[in-house]
């Protein structure tokens, strides 16, 4: 279980998150909602401590990981994964260092047990025989893809997805979604999801967390958050139109 | 208000990139103790600092060696003292030409190689995604960068004295009329073991400003790919500067200490 508690964090005199206290439960999937530049990558971020917290704690599987300096942060940073909102593939490997990277860097695994762990990976995500490929020769849906099998690669307990549907078009949006709920129902790992996209709210969520500069809004299930008179829900619901 | 517009004053941006490398520095030393050891990275960053840069410091070296063959020569031959220019020749390669046009072309072909690389991967998150990997960038990215340079600078002034050596030999046989055992014995018995201890201090000294100034450059990138070309014009720019001034500090300081 991952936990916020009053997490604040500026950029100089710029409040992006404001006292936020979020649940992200076990084996669960919670959907971060929140319109373009409210914080919610920044949030991310500062989970995994690639952002320093400015107040406010943060749990990590009931561990009070706020002070962890940046080496102890490594260890907590073994069990999670994230997928950037770009991908960041590394773009000087090709599919396949790539999504052997985690187990290269932490793992005593010989190449053929490698080979069989990314050849799986790649299944997975439907992207079997991309092993040779550069990421520059990869369309923005594949990339994503790709990142998520590289995060994978390791059983992380928990993945985060940034914006794993923006700019793509229904149909391969729709196939990304279908994979964060198999993610899910074949691993258990937790799953946080931050997006503006509400379709893929409604496909993938357990639980609903809508945030409005960097404030907290809504937080409940997706029959609550369809239910919700909230004025903030209600105009994110429908786009603005009954703003 | 006051505060941002002190910030973004020339004096304030200097002194916050002061901060900053410092602060890198310290991250970076701390990365060097204990932990996972790159060997292979080393070696691929040993071969791509030697494949960008050993055909342009041959290049250079040589025309260099001539052309102080020749200048000096000349000059020299008025004073009858010609029979020298070997010595001339190699004392201002190994002290002084070496190491700094080396530098030059080191922090121009890969200086500024490894911050547009770095910069690029700090502002597609490629960085923050080997962070969240639980693989310390520093220790991945910096410190093989910077061990690479560390050795292959002076390698690559060796390289440089060499061929500049041989640069000299050329016009010195062909156009001033001295042979090349006479060119050769005067060089090595007037080059002393401090000059060779120079010519591989400056080198390690170089390699260092190069090194830290284009990772701390890269890893230090902001605003997009646009950030990525200012930083990479910057850290040729900075570097070329340092490797001037620390120039010379040592030959200053290896004066006083050698006199
Ligand atoms: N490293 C940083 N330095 C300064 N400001 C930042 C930094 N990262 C983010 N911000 C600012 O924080 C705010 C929130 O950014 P963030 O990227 O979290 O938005 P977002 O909710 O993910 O938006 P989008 O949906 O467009 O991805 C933005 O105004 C951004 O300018
Ligand atoms: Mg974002």
């Amino acid at each position: 279980m991952i936990k916020t508690v009053n997490l604040s964090k500026n950029f100089g005199d710029k409040e992006v998150l404001k006292d936020l206290s979020i649940d992200f439960e076990k084996g669960k999937t919670t959907v971060v909602l929140g319109r373009s530049g409210t914080g919610k990558s920044v949030l991310l971020k500062v989970i995994l401590r690639l952002l320093s917290i400015d107040s406010g704690e943060v749990y990590i599987d009931n561990i009070d990981t706020t002070d962890f300096s940046e080496s102890r942060m490594m260890g907590v940073r073994r069990k999670m994964g994230m997928l950037f909102q770009g991908s960041a593939l590394f773009d000087s490997m090709s599919v396949y260092e790539n999504v052997a990277f985690t187990l290269r860097e932490h793992t005593r695994l010989s190449e053929g047990e490698i080979r069989d762990i990314v050849k799986e990976k790649l299944e997975f995500v439907e992207m079997t025989g991309t092993e040779g490929l550069m990421p520059a020769e990869l369309s923005g849906g594949m990339q994503k893809r790709i990142a998520l099998a590289r995060t994978m690669a390791n059983n992380p307990d928990y993945i985060f997805f940034d914006e794993p549907t923006t700019g793509l078009d229904p149909i391969t949006a729709r196939t990304i979604n279908e994979l964060i709920i198999r993610v899910r129902e074949h691993t258990g790992t937790t799953i946080v999801v931050v997006t503006h996209d509400l379709d893929s709210a409604a496909m993938v969520a357990q639980k609903i967390v809508l945030i409005k500069e960097g404030e907290k809004y809504f937080e409940g299930t997706p029959d609550d958050f369809q239910r919700s008179d909230i004025d903030f829900v209600k105009s994110f619901r429908s786009g603005g139109k009954d703003m | 208000m006051i505060e941002e517009i002190l910030k973004n004053s020339p004096p304030g941006v200097f002194f916050n990139h002061i901060y900053n490398y410092i602060l890198f520095l310290r991250i970076t030393i701390r990365a060097a103790i204990g932990g996972a050891f790159y060997f292979k990275e080393i070696i691929e960053q040993l071969y791509q600092i030697g494949n960008r840069s050993l055909s342009i410091v041959i290049l250079v070296g040589t025309f260099t060696g001539m052309v102080l063959s020749f200048q000096t020569g000349i000059e020299m031959a008025r004073f009858g003292a010609k029979a020298y220019i070997g010595s001339v020749v190699l004392v201002s390669l190994v002290r002084e030409l070496g190491p700094v046009l080396t530098a030059l072309v080191v922090a121009g072909r890969v200086g500024s190689g490894i911050t547009a690389e770095l910069g690029s991967m700090k502002v597609t998150d490629q960085i923050d995604a080997m962070r969240a990997m639980a693989v310390d960038p520093y220790k991945k990215l910096v410190l093989t960068r910077l061990t690479a340079l560390l050795i292959m600078l002076p390698v690559l002034v060796a390289v440089a004295d060499t061929f500049g050596f041989f640069g000299g030999a050329i016009i010195a046989t062909t156009n001033l009329n001295v042979g090349f055992e006479l060119y050769k014995s005067t060089a090595l018995n007037n080059i002393y073991l401090e000059d060779l201890f120079s010519g591989l201090v400056k080198p390690i000294v170089f390699a260092i400003i190069i090194g830290t100034i284009g990772c701390y450059l890269g890893m230090n990138t902001k605003g997009g790919t646009k950030g990525v070309g200012s930083s990479t014009t910057l850290s040729v720019v900075i570097s070329s500067i340092f490797i001037f001034v620390f120039d010379f500090i040592l030959t200053k300081i290896f004066f006083l200490v050698y006199r």
